[in-house]
């Protein structure tokens, strides 16, 4: 029946093909305010807002839904090419999506991300077309305990991004979580580490400190090594992915887009936790792990897939629940009251005529993004080929403005450049920072979470052990962390080896 | 420094810190409905934040560091802060002469000290680029940028 | 006298001129909260038709962070010019009470009020309990089992919760969550038996069946749930409710005559058809007063909620 429906949903959209316009505009300027560090896909939904009031309801809406879509997927653009995630949901993506860069090969990273972006968001959208009523029941079976062991669950990847030492790795993890206690806590209404200061009432936070931890510490070593590191230029030869290389890719993408429209469509857990969680289990079934970190393929398809699934999941329970998956459907539930639809179970019973082109236009959105994204890989690669004085000047203005932007605070300006000085100089004492942002954005989750469940259970700890999904994940934690530490550990002998033999090489010589 | 040194400062100051935030955070206690308060997330990492420096230190000591540290370069370190105070004058000018003109002297004066030869370059690039990012947040967006007192 | 002043600055900047037409300018509205949440929807669709009423159009400008207190700080040192509009909310009756900040409404130069909302007990449609009379039995019964899930410590919806407890000698096992989505997930996951919020916040899950509401904390029944009765009808009133606020302020030492435009052009925004609807539709209590009417209902707001911060352990 529901297929009826969206083939009719489709035909509406066909029929006028302004619809379609919209689209396509929604997309372009979504990939434009993703690309840019500190645009959220939030904010960019937030900011046109007011563009749609014009338009009739449906393609206001589908321009939205252009624009979180090609935010979502153009903060990974800027995370392969600056270092500087253009929205957290692309955090991840920057972890091999870099190094490809540095190795020239920008272009096949972002062809990379660009397919993968697709595949999982037209899984995410078909998700949501067919599913929606399953999937938001069992989004709501999370309560406090299940989304604490997820966070833990979350947490046990640090020992995946923390490169060298796994001891840095888990004191920059600490150092992050922290961080995330800065503020007024919401379970007792008590400021801590405040000192007084009204802006650190709030915690730091994310967005400036995305741009310092990745953004500006990149600034300061292009500027320190300028000179004497070459500019990377970007190979024209090979711009895009072969088809083989995407070929390979596929399961992962599959995988990943499913993991990403689950984890989307639980309220509370975003895009940016879905790219994680992807990555980390991409990296656990790799047969190569060791190239993640160094600009393996699978570590961009992985998180890429994921994000753009969760767009989709995220939708489900806004549309069937009225209850936001993140903080951008949260932004697209008011834009929906603004032109008078209340989201909610009534919704797909009162309003077929806005449900189905919400769907159709999703499954369309992922078309237009791999035409646009495709077309789009070449000029965006020869951006770095931008004489390095010049982009490193206008990379410098726009962490500056985008720090800025987020809340229109100079102090959130001051505290992005604080924490970049500081994340420059970690990693020369090869702390690695990634763990850091992991812990940023789970740290919150994990502390009120797990005090939510105290509450609950009145202080029982066997509360997360007794309740299936919280116990699946914590077990599944512990698994994770112990087979991780075992190929950790396995890696570093290998490479002790390595050195060691190289070392008489060289003896010998 | 050699890695040894680094490790042991930094796991010093971490040990230091991890201390204080704990004493820091003895004055949330009870203020809250059961005993996980707000100080028990704190304390509980900083705790663990205690052991994870101590071990660095002792790690450090036995001399299992890594040793091979990417070295900074003098000069160039310098002209990183140098960039960082010209963001600084930036940030501080921008709320005198308002967001364009700061922005274009910005662009031009770090093009300049990273010594971008061509004059054109240096005063298209900057005058455009500001131009747009004027235009896209100000003008599209409706982000309130900084107007200076005029 | 009031009015007075107000009739005579308005014929001043309508002759006068010396005066430069006021506004000349897009004006800005600064919201304390996210884009997308309740505060920020009802300020988009406020300003939605203001180039009509005042000339110009308003920008909303979401400035978030610490329960309020920054987006407000920026209200209140803005440039007195009158361009820069604040909406202020709730939290400005408690923050000096609970030792966030010192600010407080005497530091604005108040508008008018915007809406008030009523709490509401709420519990999922399958529950024990269909009145309030039921739940408070069953909570009587077996003080602290009872699981209650509000929006955040120090919320009005928390606090009307706890003032219910308090005056009927009924304890309840507070749950504090982050905000009205996840209070609500958690309410139709069954993770908490009973949930605190906004009466207008579970209008839809209520008008879908999903949840009843067992009583609202109000003087008078919301017009939008004729059937749901007051805390007093369903055999437990207050004294006097806890209601959750929204206005407009502006930076002090504003000019008058420009204020006396604000404060005109708001008025019609707030009359405008459109946003009424919409406001119907999404259950929205408007209640106007004027900048006086605004003061009074605040400092009385203070008196009320101080006992029971005081009880909640959330007095400083």
């Amino acid at each position: 029946m529901s297929i009826m429906y969206l083939l009719e949903a489709f035909q509406t959209i066909f029929s006028d093909l302004s619809s379609l316009m919209f689209i396509l505009i929604g997309v372009v300027a979504g990939i434009m305010v993703g690309c840019l560090p500190g645009l959220t896909a939030t904010m960019g939904c937030a900011l046109l807002i007011p563009f749609t009031f014009s338009l009739p309801p449906v393609q206001g809406l589908l321009m939205l839904m252009g624009i979180f879509t090609g935010a979502i997927y153009g903060g990974s653009i800027a995370a392969i090419l600056i270092r500087t995630p253009g929205t957290p949901a692309a955090a991840a993506t920057l972890l091999d999506g870099f190094p490809l860069s540095k190795r020239g090969e920008a272009g096949k990273a972002i062809g990379i991300a660009t397919i993968a972006s697709f595949v999982g968001g037209t899984i995410g959208a078909l998700i949501m077309s067919f599913m929606a009523p399953q999937i938001a029941q069992f989004g709501l079976r999370f309560g406090p305990p299940e989304f604490f062991a997820l966070a833990v669950f979350g947490l046990s990847m640090i020992i995946s991004i923390s490169g060298e030492s796994l001891l840095k790795g888990v004191i920059a993890a600490l150092v992050g979580l922290l961080i995330t206690t800065i503020g007024f806590d919401p379970l007792s209404g008590v400021p801590r580490f405040a000192f007084g200061n009204d802006n650190l009432l709030g915690g730091i936070t994310f967005i400036p400190a995305l741009i310092g931890l990745f953004g500006f510490a990149q600034v300061f070593r292009n500027i320190e090594k300028m000179g004497i590191v070459p500019q990377v230029r970007s190979k024209v030869s090979r711009i895009l992915p072969s088809f083989k290389e995407v070929k390979t890719l596929l399961p992962t993408m599959f995988k990943s887009g499913g993991i990403g429209s689950v984890t989307g469509s639980v309220p509370g857990l975003g895009c940016d936790i879905a790219a994680f969680i992807a990555y980390g289990e991409a990296k656990r079934t790799s047969k190569k792990p060791e190239t993640f970190g160094q600009g393996a393929l699978e570590g961009i398809a992985a998180p890429e897939a994921a994000n753009n699934g969760a767009t989709g999941g995220a939708m489900i329970p806004m549309l069937t629940l009225g209850v936001p998956g993140d903080a951008v459907t949260a932004v697209l539930l008011g834009a929906l009251t603004i032109h008078g639809f209340q989201p909610g179970p009534l919704l797909f019973r009162d309003h077929p005529e806005i449900v189905y082109p919400i769907f159709a236009g999703m499954i369309l959105c992922q078309l237009v993004l791999l035409g646009v994204g495709l077309a789009g890989a070449r000029l965006f690669a020869k951006l770095i080929n931008i004489d390095i004085k010049v982009l490193t000047s206008i990379i410098f203005l726009l962490c500056i403005v985008g720090s800025y932007s987020m809340r229109f605070s100079f102090f959130d300006v001051g505290l992005a450049l604080g924490i970049g000085v500081v994340a420059y100089f970690m990693s020369y004492a090869k702390f690695p920072v990634s763990p850091i942002l992991l812990a940023l954005i789970l740290g919150p989750m994990a502390e009120q979470n797990m005090r939510r469940a105290m509450m609950l259970s009145n202080d029982d700890l066997s509360i997360f052990v007794t309740r299936p999904i919280s116990a699946t994940f914590l077990f599944l934690a512990v698994l994770m962390a112990g087979l991780s530490y075992m190929k950790y550990k396995k890696l570093r002998e290998i490479e002790r080896k390595v050195a060691e033999t190289t070392a008489q090489d060289a003896v010998a010589k | 420094m050699d890695s040894k040194n680094i490790d042991i400062a930094v796991g010093g100051f971490l040990c230091f810190l991890s201390i204080a935030i704990y004493l820091y955070a003895e004055r949330y206690a009870g203020a809250g409905v059961n005993q996980y308060g707000p100080n028990f997330f704190p304390q509980i990492l900083a705790v663990m934040l205690f052991i994870a420096s101590v071990v660095c230190i002792v790690q450090a000591l036995r001399g299992h560091a890594l040793k091979d540290l990417e070295t900074i370069d003098k000069p160039g370190l310098i002209r990183a802060a140098v960039m960082l105070l010209i963001a600084i004058a930036y940030i501080l000018l921008m709320q005198v002469v308002g967001f364009f003109i700061a922005t274009v002297v910005f662009l031009y004066a770090q093009m300049t000290y990273l010594k971008q030869k061509s004059l054109l370059v240096r005063v298209i690039t900057s005058v455009l680029v500001a131009m747009a990012v004027y235009a896209l947040f100000h003008s599209f967006l409706k982000i309130p940028l900084p107007e200076g007192v005029f | 006298m009031k009015k007075f002043l107000v009739a005579l600055a308005t014929v001043f900047t309508l002759s006068g001129a010396a005066h430069a037409a006021f506004p000349e300018k897009d004006l800005t509205l600064i919201v304390p909260w996210s884009a997308g949440g309740g505060t920020d929807t009802i300020a988009r669709a406020l300003v939605k038709n203001a180039k009509k009423y005042i000339g110009v159009n308003v920008n909303v400008v979401n400035k978030t962070g610490g329960q309020g207190v920054v987006g407000m700080g920026a209200i209140k040192l803005a440039r007195p010019d009158g361009y820069t509009v604040g909406l202020i909310t709730f939290g400005l009756s408690t923050y000096k009470l609970m030792g966030l900040s010192d600010m407080t409404f005497r530091d604005f130069e108040l508008l008018q009020l915007l809406n008030q909302s009523a709490a509401a007990l709420s519990v999922k449609a399958d529950s024990e309990w269909s009145s309030l009379e039921d739940l408070v039995q069953y909570a009587k019964a077996n003080p602290g089992k009872v699981t209650l899930g509000h929006t955040g410590a120090g919320v009005a919806w928390h606090l009307s919760a706890a003032a219910l407890g308090l005056a009927h000698g009924v304890e309840f096992n507070f749950i504090p969550f982050d905000g009205g989505a996840p209070t609500r997930s958690a309410l139709l996951g069954g993770h908490i038996d009973l949930a605190a919020t906004g009466i207008d916040e579970v209008k839809q899950l209520n008008d879908a069946e999903q949840i009843k509401i067992l009583a609202v904390n109000a003087d008078e029944r919301h017009p939008s749930f004729p059937d749901v009765p007051t805390f007093t009808e369903a055999g437990y009133g207050l004294d006097a409710p806890i209601l959750d606020w929204r206005g407009l302020a502006l930076p002090k030492n504003v000019p008058a005559d420009r204020v006396a435009v604000l404060e005109e052009g708001f008025k019609k925004m707030f009359e405008d058809p459109d946003f009424r609807q919409y406001c119907e539709e999404v259950g929205l209590m408007l209640v106007y007063e004027d900048s006086e009417g605004f003061e009074e209902f605040l400092t009385n707001m203070e008196n009320v909620l101080a006992p029971t911060l005081e009880a909640t352990g959330l007095l400083r």
